[in-house]
């Protein structure tokens, strides 16, 4: 069989759209899981011990929770628990961001935590409150190291968002499989969808490498 | 080279404890600092030493004991009770304190000058201009006049430990606390922060210092501590203290660095080598 490439893109509209709706979801998934995430990670770095333990447990069952359990359970289980009515795509969007959130938070915490426990010290010796020693000294330095990291958990949640097509969710990946199913070409389709993610991320962790380069002054 | 001494206590404390775990780092220390004077504290490691510089502005806080810093009290958990302050309350008495430390922390996202101005910025609320005037002064009184664009990892060791010291100094302290200044540097660089630290002493600057520079404690300090398994093994002024040996762990331990010295007694005959005696007093 002949490799002709130019059998998916005779369909590049439904291509495009899947492309939109990936993105869309990277979008509104991140933005929640960093949101939840942050607010987890000062829950963790609080002194109060019952709230170190509520965002410990957070973090540990969205990240141990295997994505696809995870987004069939909201859909379908959880209206069940609650009596509530979800669709499809606040399923999808809940479950990727919460997912997102417990790895965000641990990025979040590590990356506070990773400062050298001196300079807290030198702030507090010159009279800087909480506040003042978080974002003035300690925020600054540890968003530097966090950058890498959350920009690969990013590049991951991206990639996570094909599990959409689960739900029926019409991302790429989901509109990649109708494409096949329509045209027979699996091979063709399959191969461009792999490379177009390829391309879109790349220069996503060239830049996050570049940031890295410049930080390490 | 001795400072005139009044009897006017700047920091005291009394009767700290502190344990970690099962170490029982502090057992019930007392000291007195009066205004004017150079306390070194020495002691082999782990004896309780940079605990107690720590405990002075409750960067540590003790299990038990008092502290007051001119004459407003820091902490107090006695038998009598415990004294309970606000954070906010902790730091306008702590920052009466100026505090050196062994590793510099400096603040690697600011340059010199904005490592200096920082606090007198945010916790002061000074004028910028004001600020950066003093920090610039301050900078030449510590021999780096050129110094104050510059990121702290452009900086030596010595460099760095200069500006801490500068940043230290402009929130105008009482007291200044060095813990270890020069242990974590290269022996080249020794120098250089010995003889800023020996200049404000001769400006009469209230000093407690921790330190392994047993030579410098025995010429800069007007009284030296000898902190042994958590308490005070010894104190007095550091001729008598360090020559008497009547502390017989006290006498260990110097006779340590009595060994070193007279170890390297033919090369200090053989050529007054200028690299190891520290700069002349003053710059």
């Amino acid at each position: 069989m002949k490799f002709d490439p130019s059998i998916v893109f005779r369909n590049w509209d439904l291509l495009a759209y899947g492309l939109l709706i990936t993105l869309q979801y990277t979008v509104y998934t991140c933005a929640i899981g960093l949101v939840i995430g942050l607010f987890v990670a000062l829950l963790q770095l609080t002194p109060w011990r019952p709230l170190r333990w509520i965002g410990r447990i957070w973090v540990e069952f969205f990240r141990n929770i295997p994505l696809l359990v995870l987004l069939l359970w909201t859909y379908y289980a959880m209206p069940i628990f609650l009596q509530i009515q979800i669709s499809k795509e606040m399923a999808g969007i809940l479950g990727l961001g919460f997912y997102a959130s417990g790895f965000y938070a641990e990025i979040l915490r590590a990356g506070v935590q990773s400062i050298d426990r001196g300079q807290t010290d030198a702030a507090m010796v010159l009279g800087m409150s909480y506040i003042q020693r978080m974002k003035r000294i300690i925020l600054p330095q540890a968003l530097r190291r966090m950058v890498p990291p959350l920009v690969g958990q990013t590049i991951m949640q991206l990639k996570n968002t094909t599990l959409l097509s689960v739900l029926t969710i019409p991302d790429l990946l989901y509109q990649a499989g109708y494409i096949s199913s329509t045209t027979y070409r699996p091979m063709e389709v399959y191969t461009v969808i792999g490379i177009l993610f390829v391309l879109i991320l790349f220069p996503l962790s060239a830049l996050s490498r570049r940031f890295e380069r410049k930080e390490a002054v | 080279m001795m400072t005139a001494t009044s009897e006017d206590v700047v920091l005291s404390v009394r009767g700290i404890e502190k344990s970690f775990g099962s170490q029982h780092v502090l057992r019930g220390v007392d000291l007195d600092v009066h205004r004017g004077e150079v306390v070194c504290l020495i002691g082999a490691s782990g004896s309780g030493k940079t605990s107690l510089l720590r405990c002075m502005n409750l960067l540590l806080e003790p299990d038990q004991g008092e502290a007051v810093i001119e004459g407003a009290p820091l902490f107090r958990h006695t038998k009598a009770g415990r004294l309970k302050l606000s954070s906010a309350q902790v730091s306008a008495v702590r920052i009466k304190t100026g505090m050196v430390f062994q590793n510099f922390n400096l603040f690697p996202h600011r340059t010199a000058l904005e490592n200096i101005i920082e606090a007198p910025l945010v916790v002061k609320k000074e004028p910028r201009a004001a600020a950066e005037a003093r920090a610039r002064e301050l900078l030449a009184r510590m021999g780096l006049p050129d110094a104050g664009h510059k990121y702290p990892s452009q900086l030596s060791g010595g460099q760095q430990q200069r500006v801490a010291i500068a940043r230290a100094l402009a929130m105008q302290p009482t007291i200044m606390l060095f813990d270890e200044p020069t242990s974590a540097l290269d022996p080249e660089l020794v120098g250089e922060v010995l003889s800023a630290i020996r200049q404000l002493a001769a400006e009469g600057m209230t000093m407690v210092i921790v330190t392994h520079e047993i030579g410098f404690a025995y010429e800069l300090a007007d009284r030296v501590v000898f902190m042994d398994q958590g308490v005070v093994a010894a104190s007095g002024p550091p001729r008598e203290l360090l020559l008497s040996g009547t502390n017989p762990r006290l006498a260990a331990f110097v006779s340590r660095f009595t060994e070193q010295a007279r170890l390297l007694s033919p090369l200090v005959a053989a050529a007054a080598a200028p690299s190891t005696t520290p700069l002349a007093k003053g710059m």
